[in-house]
């Protein structure tokens, strides 16, 4: 499921290995099969910090990548001047926008 | 294709391998990671080669370079003319 | 060691000038949380990693920020240039002229020339590795108040480009910083001394 590949109408480039962001869901609903970072972490300590692991759910084509400064949905941090301007980042599992709260399905 | 198009191109491309290249830096065992960075740069390595007999060398001792030293030449990235436009808008 | 490749890692093309500007990007190129201290401090601290990992992201993300630096030094570049005399003493930048004419001279936005200051070697792991955390993140800030600050989309592309590469550098010594906490843990040895029981 992780790595199909899925041409999709309009992309810039087909290259092999590139997951298309419908790879990640099954089926119309959306549900999410890959989560792109751990959820937990074993053995917490104190005076110690930590920073999820990000685990590898596909990336973005070319050009998207350049543009947003990340080949990575999940990592994508959009800043667009004092106000917000709300953009879709198109492909997350779940909805987790940068700092927004836990990733969940 | 012209040269903006294959820099262009050449840009994006160079740019997933970059950021790849880091998260396999923490992650050297991912196989996914992996082996999209290997088909990524199959993919490069032509552009870079396409590239080079347009525009003479990008590597200033790694690159042959024709009939007389081109390496020297103008533009250079730092100048406006050598660079290209993207297409596309991010929230302006 | 260090070979060039003749391209930015992202393109700068830049209509218009604008001393004014210009006068507050080249803090990422000499003041604080600028490009040239991120890549001092990455590639100094390399040489005290314990982990293969840690070496890797030190040297390869100190190397993206000398690619950086080039961004920001072509940008204030392309922003002076062309730019009369009037422009430059209505932008403030007439100090900054008269030592440097339109070069590139790295110093913050107050005119603060670069100095080591802004780094630290520690030389432990964890404390070196926190403190790259530190610095993605005053430079990210650093980014989201030059955006603030700029109006051409020709200027703003390049600033959100460079700020997003700093939250995913972030997110790298966070797990580089996790690796070795792991690995410095495994290297524990208790020793337990056993009461004696009478």
């Amino acid at each position: 499921m992780k790595n199909s590949v899925m041409g999709m109408p309009g992309t810039q480039h087909d290259l092999p290995g590139i997951t298309r962001d419908a790879a990640w869901r099954d089926g119309k609903q959306g549900r999410c099969t890959c989560i792109p970072q751990e959820t937990s972490i074993d053995c917490v300590m104190l005076a110690t910090a930590y920073v999820p692991f990000q685990k590898f759910c596909g990336t973005w084509p070319p050009l998207r990548s350049l543009l947003a400064g990340t080949v990575f949905p999940e990592l994508f941090s959009p800043y667009c001047k004092r106000e917000y301007v709300n953009l879709e980042p198109e492909v997350t599992c779940g909805k987790n926008p940068l700092g927004g709260g836990c990733h969940h399905e | 294709m012209n040269r903006d198009a294959i820099l262009t191109e050449l840009m994006e491309l160079d740019f997933m391998l970059v950021d790849l290249q880091l998260f396999l830096d923490t992650h050297p065992c991912d196989q996914d990671a992996l082996k999209q960075y290997n088909d990524i740069l199959a993919k490069a390595n032509v552009l870079r080669e396409q590239y080079e007999s347009l525009c003479g060398p990008l590597y200033s001792f790694r690159s042959f370079n024709r009939g007389h030293w081109e390496w020297y030449r103008d533009p250079w990235p730092w100048q406006y003319s050598f660079n290209v436009d993207l297409p596309g808008e991010e929230c302006r | 060691m260090w070979i060039y490749e003749k391209k930015l890692e992202y393109p700068i093309k830049i209509k218009n000038p604008d001393p004014a500007m210009a006068k507050v990007i080249i803090t990422q190129y000499g003041g604080p949380d600028g490009e040239l201290a991120a890549s001092l401090r990455y590639l100094s601290q390399r040489f005290s990693m314990v982990t293969p990992q840690a070496r890797a992201i030190l040297n390869d993300i100190g190397t993206e920020e000398l690619a950086h630096l080039e961004m920001i030094g072509s940008m204030v570049k392309q922003l002076t240039k062309n730019a009369t005399i009037e422009q430059i003493k209505e932008a403030g930048l007439d100090a900054y002229y008269a030592d440097h004419d339109k070069g590139v001279y790295p110093v913050s936005a107050a005119g603060v020339p670069f100095t080591a200051a802004y780094i630290a070697v520690k030389g432990d792991p964890v404390a070196d590795l926190t403190e790259d955390m530190a610095a993605e993140q005053k430079a990210r800030a650093t980014y989201e108040w030059l955006i603030n600050l700029a109006d051409d989309p020709d200027v703003l592309d390049p600033l959100r480009f460079l700020r997003e590469r700093e939250v995913v550098h972030f997110q790298r010594f966070g797990e580089a910083l996790r690796i070795v906490q792991d690995f410095l843990a495994s290297q524990k040895i208790f020793a337990v001394v056993m009461p004696e029981v009478h």
